[in-house]
């Protein structure tokens, strides 16, 4: 039996050797394919994971709530902080309720010398380490956060403050406020969709009137219920009792508030609400990807299995020889399969390997933080595996099939031969191949379009030139804006400064306002954004009626207030000219405010979204981020000039800064990522099906050889057979170019329909990845068919 | 030890019914050396292909060690080759891919033969056929000659019941070829039967029967000694 084996192999890899070309199109194109698919499922895995290692986590559910006012529908992941409290005290099967509340900012933490900004503190109740896995390595979690001037801090942050002294009971500075370590946990995993460092106790906010307001969306609920309660009824009586406290109060009128349960592990895939706690995951693109992944590697497949049936005849008669001097059906099949299980085997190895020296790159394109570790979960290796025996398998079992149909001598006698029908099949798949390869291009092309369409549409506003300080803290520029800003305007370089709560792009909050005149039962939600009198001017915002802010004015930063264009219609005034002079209720300081102006629309969140009706206030308390425009180029030196002005106008805050085009740019890594992921897809296909086209091309001039001799003696020239071959070839190429288009182009309506802006995608895209891939494709088959065409004919007819 | 009854074959081809061989009867007893004799395209090979159970009879009854061949399953004809039968090809049919020594011990692997015994097999064989020098070619490094001194050997390493063999002596010297015929001679002696294809009187005369056959029919047969 070994004895057999080792002969078997030996005649693989001797195969192998003897038919360099075919055994590197099949160990090189499913390489390719099985590592697609393994970075792929890499992917899939990753995203599946999310949050399903809570225990009990078929019991563990964030509480969501919609708020609906008038046409407006708000889906937010938070929730409104009195719910958790009367949860656990109005409903039985409510075992545990916690409230998370994340600030979004980053809190400056020191202790000692070690002066650093950290983001990801959370605001909690004690109960959310009974409700979500959170394992504690020091301290206890039931009594961890019992002291609101407590904190509970990840193994890194306690190896970055303390090193190896443990730091149980020591005090960490965090915005000037003194906390005791409590306890450390461990890292947060990645896959949660809720990330942490710190945690601290929710008591803070004890007193803030927010707290108790059932109007207010603002923290993260969680809850975990007794097993086998109804969900949806539980749902419905939250829905009662919450109706039940909105009738008295008055800020809650028009709304409709309903609340959603989600299980923990469906959060990262299937929640796409507002202020979700991370950039939520997106199924479809899962689909997609997986889809994608299978179709590169049924490319690949169908190369090799090709390429196998095509080798049979070759082996059909090392096979009945075999038979002659006694092997029996069973020997014969299981050398055709280890010999197909060998490339494949080979393949599969490669595949390791190429995804290993991929990993880095692909940890950048999807944001990954895998390691080649990952690979070794049961999850990628079986279903690889997997397909690396059933593709051998196929392959290999194919041409034995096919074998036992002949009878020995026909073999031997050499009267099989595949037929010109095997050429068809050929064909056909490599049409095939390259009908998803373009739709493939296609897709890449278009994602970039619109990706470039994006970011480089005019948003409304000027990105350019602009530096971006964020301040953090607790109302950290109410008091010293106006010196802040003058001191920051007197540095070389700078043309202006303006201060507001957040820059375009970072998004707003939401407040519901009402006209105090005419349409006074017109309540909207709207954005709510801070803004100085020379943030407008700034950034060339356009008005479209009405004045700016003014500097100084008492009753601007008080009384007044800017809407956007989306706002008029939204308050049903008639023009922006219309609106100038009217009052309106807001409820964020609960005053009433004139509309001095009105902008046109820019886009102060990102091109994703359609501009959506706005208020713009100027109330100080709210400023944490300074804009400077810059007129130099030089960004060096006014950077060390500003973190030097920064030390003396905030003393002990690190200075952190970013420009605004970058941080714009940001705003489309979504876009980006799929770009690129689509991108190396598209290459992959393009890779593994010219593989293909070359094994094709090798088969048909050396099948056609006798009849190049033929017709150059007959006085064709060179040049009319290379003509001859190309057009053999490229008409299929065109072919899967023109079956591809229509569906390329339905798929990229359905993809564009999401985007309220979107670039104009015509028929050149097309035509170009139509191109791209023929010019490819031709690349790949013209050095076979020049020295097909070139040989003497002589030579090739005496060798017949 | 062999006997056709009124084997015929034929190949059908859109109606027309080409016969290759017709109203075969014969029987072959152990211990016989049969030469087949005939013109080109008489059917020789075919005959010998269906005797070595290569090709399906279009009609007629094959028994092979009192085993009706025509009714046998695979796995027994599979048993046949390994243990009986020892085919030696008009064309060699030597696997390309295989080096000589490798040649010779494919049939031994199937046959399970034991690494040592199996070495020294093939070192026999080697050394009887004078090739040992050629062991570790591949065919298309040997001339056709030496490709059918290794396609002989490789039918007779398993030491079978039977040898058929479609002319082993083609492509042979004159003085080779009676090497060969001697040493089949040899094996008959010591009860192998033999059954060869040849053109060439002198050496059919090496068996004790000559089949003519022409046409597909069995025109005559001569017994010698
Ligand atoms: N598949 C087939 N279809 C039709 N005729 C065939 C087929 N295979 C073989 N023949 C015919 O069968 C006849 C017998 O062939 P065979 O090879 O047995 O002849 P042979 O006696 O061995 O000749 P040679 O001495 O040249 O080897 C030939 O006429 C050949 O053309
Ligand atoms: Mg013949």
């Amino acid at each position: 039996m070994v004895d057999l084996l080792t002969s078997y192999a030996k005649i693989s890899l001797r195969n192998v050797r003897k038919y360099k070309l075919y055994s590197f199109i099949n160990i090189a194109g499913l390489a390719t394919g099985f590592a697609v698919f393994i970075l792929i499922l890499l992917y899939v895995q990753r995203e599946r994971s999310y949050d399903n290692y809570h225990r009990d986590g078929e019991r563990i559910y964030r509480v969501t709530v919609d708020f609906q006012s008038g046409s407006e529908l708000n889906s937010y992941a938070f929730n409104i902080p009195p719910l958790a409290p009367a949860l656990v005290q109005n409903f039985p099967q409510v075992e545990n309720a916690g409230r998370i509340l994340n600030l979004g900012n980053s809190v400056q933490v020191r202790y000692g010398n070690n002066n650093f900004y950290e983001s990801q503190l959370l605001y909690t109740d004690p109960e959310i380490f009974a409700i979500l896995t959170i394992p504690f390595l020091a301290g206890n979690p039931e009594t961890a956060l019992n002291n609101p001037h407590s904190v509970v801090i990840s193994q890194t942050l306690a190896k970055k403050y303390f090193g190896s002294v443990n730091p149980l009971g020591l005090v960490l500075n965090m915005d000037d406020r003194d906390y005791t370590v409590t306890g450390v946990v461990q890292d947060c995993p990645h896959n949660t969709h809720l990330q942490y460092n710190m945690f601290t106790s929710i008591e803070r906010f004890a007193n803030m009137a927010w707290m108790d307001d059932w109007t207010w969306p603002g923290a993260y609920t969680y809850i975990k219920v007794q097993p086998g309660s109804d969900i949806t009824a539980l749902e419905q009586q939250i829905n009662l009792l919450a109706a039940e406290h909105a009738k008295n109060d008055s800020r809650a009128a028009g709304i409709k508030f309903t609340f959603n349960l989600q299980q923990v592990a469906d959060i990262h895939l299937h929640s796409h609400r507002l202020y979700e706690s991370s950039y939520p995951g997106d199924p479809g693109m899962l689909l997609l990807f997986t889809g994608v992944g299978l179709l590169i590697l049924i490319i690949a497949a169908s190369n090799f299995i090709n390429l196998s049936i095509a080798r049979n005849t070759v082996r059909a008669k090392e096979a009945v020889i075999r038979k002659v001097v006694g092997a029996n059906s069973l020997q014969l099949v299981s050398q055709f399969l280890g010999d197909s299980l060998l490339v494949t085997g080979a393949a599969l190895l490669l595949a390791f390997i190429l995804v290993m020296l991929a990993l880095p790159f692909y940890n950048r394109i999807i944001d990954g933080h895998f390691s080649i570790s990952c690979l070794a979960q049961q999850n990628i290796i079986i279903p690889v595996v997997f397909i690396t025996l059933l593709l051998g398998i196929i392959a290999g079992g194919i041409p034995a099939l096919a074998l036992a149909g002949f009878k020995p001598v026909m073999v031997l006698r050499g009267q099989i031969k595949t037929g010109p029908q095997g050429m068809l099949v050929r064909r056909v798949l490599v049409t095939g191949q390259f009908f998803i390869t373009v739709i493939l291009v296609i897709s890449a092309l278009v994602v970039y379009r619109q990706l470039g369409f994006m970011q480089n549409s005019y948003p409304g506003f000027s990105g350019k030139q602009k530096l971006i300080i964020p301040v953090r803290g607790i109302r950290p520029l109410e008091q010293n804006y106006t010196t802040v800003k003058n001191e920051l305007r007197t540095l070389p370089g700078v043309a202006g400064v303006s201060v507001s709560s957040g820059e375009p792009g970072q998004g707003a909050g939401s407040t519901a306002v009402w006209p105090t005149g005419a349409n006074r039962d017109n309540k909207q939600m709207l954005y709510v954004l801070f803004y100085d009198e020379d943030f407008i001017p700034n950034y060339g915002i356009e008005l479209a009626a009405g004045r700016n802010f003014n500097a100084g004015n008492m009753a601007d930063v008080e009384r007044s207030c800017l809407i956007n264009e989306a706002a008029v219609i939204a308050l049903g005034f008639a023009s922006p000219q219309q609106a100038i002079g009217e009052k309106i209720h807001e409820s964020i300081v609960n005053s009433e405010v004139e509309i001095v102006g009105v902008t046109r629309n820019f886009n102060y969140r990102s091109m994703h979204q359609k501009v959506e009706p706005l208020l713009i206030l100027m109330t100080p308390g709210f400023y944490s981020t300074i804009t400077m425009n810059l007129n130099s180029t030089n960004n060096r030196d006014i950077l060390a000039l500003t973190e030097k002005k920064w030390a003396e106008l905030f003393p002990g805050k690190p200075f952190s800064y970013y420009f605004l085009d970058e941080s714009l740019r940001s705003l489309y890594a979504a876009e980006e990522q799929m770009a690129r992921m689509v991108t190396a897809f598209a290459i992959f296909a393009l890779w593994v099906a010219c593989l293909g086209l070359y094994g094709l091309i090798a088969i048909i001039t050396g099948m056609r050889s006798k009849e190049i001799g033929m017709r150059k003696i007959l006085g064709c020239t060179t040049a009319r057979i290379v003509g001859l071959l190309t057009a053999d070839i490229i008409k299929w190429v065109l072919v899967a170019n023109v079956l591809a288009w229509p569906l390329a182009w339905y798929f990229v309506q359905q993809w564009l329909q999401d985007y309220p802006n979107r670039a104009t995608i015509g028929a050149p895209v097309y035509i170009l990845a139509g191109v791209i891939v023929t010019v490819i494709a031709l690349v790949t088959v013209s050095s076979r068919i020049l020295k097909a065409a070139a040989e003497n004919p002589v030579e090739t007819l005496r060798c017949e | 030890m062999i006997k056709l009854v009124d084997v015929e074959k034929y190949y059908a081809n859109k109606f027309i019914k080409t016969w290759v061989l017709r109203n075969i009867n014969l029987t072959i007893h152990e211990g016989d050396f049969v030469s087949i004799m005939g013109p080109s395209g008489a059917g020789k090979s075919t005959l010998l292909h269906i005797i070595g159970m290569l090709d399906d009879m279009s009609g007629g009854e094959y028994y092979f060690m009192d085993e009706p061949v025509h009714k046998l399953n695979e796995k027994k004809r599979t048993a046949f080759h390994q243990q009986y039968i020892g085919f030696v090809f008009q064309a060699y049919h030597l696997i390309d891919e295989l080096t000589v020594y490798e040649n010779l011990e494919t049939p031994l692997l199937y046959k399970k033969v034991k690494t040592a015994e199996r070495k020294s097999m093939i070192a026999d064989m080697l050394d009887r056929f004078n090739i040992v020098a050629k062991k570790d070619l591949f065919p298309n490094q040997l001339s056709g000659g030496q490709q059918q001194l290794v396609a002989v050997a490789r039918a007779l390493i398993i030491n079978p019941k039977i040898i058929l063999a479609d002319e082993p002596t083609g492509n042979l010297n004159s003085k080779q070829g009676l090497e060969i015929m001697e040493m089949l001679k040899q094996l008959n002696k010591e009860g192998t039967t033999i059954i060869q294809v040849t053109h060439d009187e002198n050496k059919a005369a090496f068996g004790n029967r000559i089949i003519h056959l022409a046409d597909g029919y069995v025109e005559k047969e001569e017994q010698h000694g």
